[in-house]
């Protein structure tokens, strides 16, 4: 049944590039899997695997590069057609839809009929044969719940087989999994990884991304590894350490010149976290923030960085855990107390939770800060304009007029102006959450040298990213996290690129 | 990215938002004035059109308030005929035998709105109700009261009542009612546009969340605009009791539906974060001028509906594609 290239490769990527307005997410990679092989697809977060298996999967087209599946030139033009040619790609989040039997979910689209002509014409569903169809599908995935099942009463796990099972019904030769173990147990990873070599004997090969290393030795056969969208290098299972691999993740040459100059640790504790939990998000994480320091929150994505973040913002309930501001105990429930007590949150996704996008800079600024500008609840427009323009010439924010809606701004300048609004307000803590994520560089460099100037302003900073230059260039300190704890906690004067990934994938613990 | 037109900007009018609404409403007026001038420009004709205005002007106004944060209130049509039930009932015949004054009556009605609205408030922010399911339970559940407290019957004024002042008098030929919707207007005007409770509503509706992440209190802005919503629902039912002079369970039918068209013709978006004052009384103002002007000309009242459909259509789909142009 599997047809394969002279050479024996099930899968052959040649010189694969493709770039997002002007950003080389992938460039010139080479990529090859052999039937019934299992390949894990490492690299650090931005080395480009997701735009490799997008491509893979029919949802973006590479500007360039050869692509053979089973000898033929594979060419989706749309996830449906990359799975009809033979790809299968089970994401993070399920394509399943809950209030339907996992039967209908792994035939979607493709619905056995009975009754003949007029039957297909009018499109009744043989379900018996279905439902007998499914069974034996689910049986090959190890599954054991029946085939009439909702898919809401199963579990992530269960969920899972039944994504896997979908993509033996579409015959699929090569499985693409995205973390495929993320969101499970450790007993279901076994099950996971039980069912994965079931799928290698039945000669089909799986894809397999994952950011826990320990794991890509208990099931993989060879590792590929990507950095900054190029490939850099294989290692058969049997070569491979973890040392190698994260040699090979993080061997970037560290551009030091825009470090931040360490003004020794003098201030006293500005922000004091301990014990923050929220069951099955973050763990017992503890962390102190001092005056005029610059903590970076390093680690892969997923880690529990964000969650940290909105945790102590108020914006998510905790379940346990205390915060302290200048050594006094506070109880936030919400941003609006978070606000009250002096933090400021710079959101990841300034698009989403930012800004109001529909809305002019003025309002945008003003927003957290309408209490100061009015007095018995009327705002003061003079106050207002004072406010404002005095904070978009600071960040040297590019927009006509204050009154411009941001949704009309450059990505850095919109992000400029989220700085902008929590500036306004004062803040005594400042969370930066991606601060440079999706800007230019130069737009970069101005939210860098704005960082420290408020860091010489006695402003605690907590910077999460996941870039680990920025990381080693702007942090005082960095705290790592792997799995929604904190993994360890670095000097500047110790910190290095692999002593992070270590760290950070998991291969390093703190030691208490 | 969001790369400017210069060339579509000279075709594009004048700046303030509503122009284009200020512009179809004159229009109207001059083509009902042409067609009909001995009619349509009379003192008397006019009284009825503010007293429409003011009508479907102070629904509308209570809708782009809810409409902006998002939501939507489907309960006022109903809450309408409820309150002037229960104001006249009140006055005329008491509870347990004892009577009440008119201005504690009407206080009595306007508080109920405002807490039909926190009702609302509550459900939407709290238990995560769908505004549109729990405000239609409403409009259900007001009709059957009002019904079930006159058993059906109106509860009639009588003529000399001073209750009747305020929908059928005047003041220097303008209709009291149309006073009362100057009034509100005025400061919902206010409270949008120049206080910090009007910013934040605005930024509920542009972005919940970025709000909420901003120290706004979200929930606090939407209770707060579902009370005004019920508010001047119980203000109007009041009016509308006294320009008939009867507290009715039949009033108000479908009234929720016209004050939305309006809100959503004067250019309010029903994705939430847009919408005005001005707009939302230039859009009854236009439904209101053509209900009169069509009755004027002797349009079929069955026809009457479809044109008013037809507009309500031609508005939406002209101010998406505005949107989009931008």
């Amino acid at each position: 049944m599997e047809a394969t290239t002279a050479n024996g490769l099930l899968l052959q990527v040649r010189g694969a590039s493709k770039a997002f307005g002007g950003v080389r997410a992938l460039d010139r990679v080479d990529f090859e899997v052999y039937p019934g092989e299992v390949v894990a697809l490492l690299g650090e977060n931005g080395a480009g695997k997701s735009t490799l298996m997008k491509i893979l999967a029919g949802v973006y087209r590479p500007d360039e590069g050869e692509f053979y599946l089973a000898g033929r030139p594979y060419a989706p033009r749309t996830p449906h057609e990359a799975q009809q040619l033979g790809i299968s790609t089970i994401y993070q989040e399920f394509n399943l839809t809950p209030n339907q039997s996992a039967a209908v979910n792994i035939f979607l689209g493709r619905e056995p009929h009975r009754g003949g002509t007029l039957g297909r014409l009018v499109g009744f569903v043989d379900r018996p044969r279905m439902n007998k169809e499914a069974a034996q599908l689910l049986a090959r995935v190890g599954a054991r719940f029946k085939p009439d099942t909702l898919v809401r009463h199963l579990s992530v796990a269960q969920q899972q087989t039944v994504e896997i099972a979908k993509a033996l019904a579409i015959k699929a030769q090569v499985i693409i999994m995205d973390e495929p173990t993320s969101a499970l147990g450790e007993e279901e990873v076994a099950v996971l990884f039980d069912i994965i070599r079931s799928l290698k004997a039945q000669g089909i090969a799986v894809i397999f991304i994952t950011h826990r290393l320990e794991e890509v030795f208990r099931v993989a056969d060879r590792i590929i590894v990507l950095r900054d969208g190029r490939r850099v290098g294989t290692l058969p299972i049997a070569e491979a350490t973890p040392e190698k691999i994260i040699g090979l993740m993080v061997g970037r040459v560290l551009d030091r010149s825009q470090a931040h100059i360490s003004h020794a640790r003098a201030g006293e504790p500005v922000l004091e976290v301990r014990g923050l939990t929220r069951r099955g998000v973050i763990h017992d994480v503890s962390f102190t923030v001092h005056r005029g320091e610059i903590l970076g929150i390093a680690g892969l994505v997923g880690a529990g960085r964000t969650e940290t973040a909105r945790a102590i913002f108020g914006a998510d309930p905790l379940d346990a855990g205390e915060i302290l501001i200048e050594g006094k105990r506070v109880t936030i429930t919400s941003p609006t107390e978070a606000v009250r007590h002096g933090l400021a949150l710079v959101p990841e996704s300034r698009q989403l939770h930012g800004l109001i996008l529909i809305s002019s800079v003025a309002r945008n600024i003003a927003l957290p800060n309408l209490d100061r500008l009015s007095r018995r609840s009327v705002v003061s427009g003079r106050r207002l304009r004072t406010l404002v323009t005095n904070y978009v010439t600071r960040l040297n924010i590019r927009t006509p007029s204050i009154v411009q809606p941001v949704n009309r701004l450059s990505g850095g300048n919109q992000q400029k102006v989220v700085v902008a609004k929590w500036l306004a307000s004062q803040p005594k803590v400042l969370i930066l959450d991606e601060p440079t994520r999706g800007i230019d560089v130069g737009a970069k460099a101005e939210v860098y040298a704005i960082m420290r100037n408020l860091a010489e302003q006695g402003i605690g900073i907590i910077m999460i990213s996941s870039e680990m230059p920025e990381i080693l260039a702007m942090s005082d300190r960095i705290l790592v996290m792997h799995e929604g704890r904190v993994a360890g906690i670095l000097d500047r004067a110790e910190a290095t690129q692999e002593l992070i990934m270590a760290y950070a994938s998991g291969t390093l613990r703190l030691q208490e | 990215m969001t790369t400017s037109h210069p060339e579509k900007r000279v075709l594009r009018l004048p700046q303030f938002r509503e122009f284009n609404v200020l512009a179809a409403f004159v229009l109207l007026c001059l083509f009902f004035y042409l067609q009909r001038p001995d009619a349509f420009a009379k003192p008397a004709n006019l009284a009825i059109i503010m007293r429409f205005i003011a009508t479907f002007g102070m629904l509308a106004i209570g809708e782009v308030l809810v409409i902006i944060t998002g939501g939507i209130d489907l309960s006022v049509g109903s809450l309408i005929a409820l309150i002037g039930v229960i104001v006249a009932t009140l006055m005329l015949k008491g509870v347990g035998g004892v009577t009440v004054g008119m201005v504690p009556a009407i206080l009595i009605g306007l508080v109920i709105g405002i807490l039909v609205g926190m009702w609302h408030g509550f459900f939407v922010t709290r238990l995560r109700i769908p505004p549109f399911i729990i405000t239609l339970g409403t409009w259900l559940i007001a009709k059957g009261l009002a019904a079930f407290i006159t058993r059906g019957y109106p509860v009639v004024y009588p003529s000399e009542s001073p209750f009747l002042f305020l929908g059928q008098g005047t003041i220097m030929a303008i209709p009291v009612m149309f006073i009362i919707l100057v009034v509100i207007a005025a400061v919902i005007l206010f409270i949008l546009n120049y206080t910090s409770l009007g910013y934040r509503i605005y930024a509920v509706g542009g972005n919940i969340e970025a709000a909420r992440l901003s120290g706004v209190n979200v929930d606090r802005v939407r209770v707060f605009c579902y009370a005004v919503s019920g508010f001047l629902a119980a203000l109007t039912g009041i009016m509308l009791a006294s320009r008939l002079g009867q507290g009715t369970p039949t009033v108000g039918s479908a009234y929720e539906l016209w004050a939305i068209a309006g809100a959503v013709i004067g250019g309010t978006s029903l994705k939430g974060g847009e919408g005005t004052v001005l707009g939302a009384i230039l859009g009854a103002a236009i439904v209101g001028v053509m209900q009169n002007g069509m009755v004027l000309l002797n349009v079929s009242s069955y026809l009457q509906d479809v044109i008013l459909g037809i507009v309500l259509v031609v508005a939406v789909v002209y101010d998406t594609l505005r949107r989009r142009e931008k």
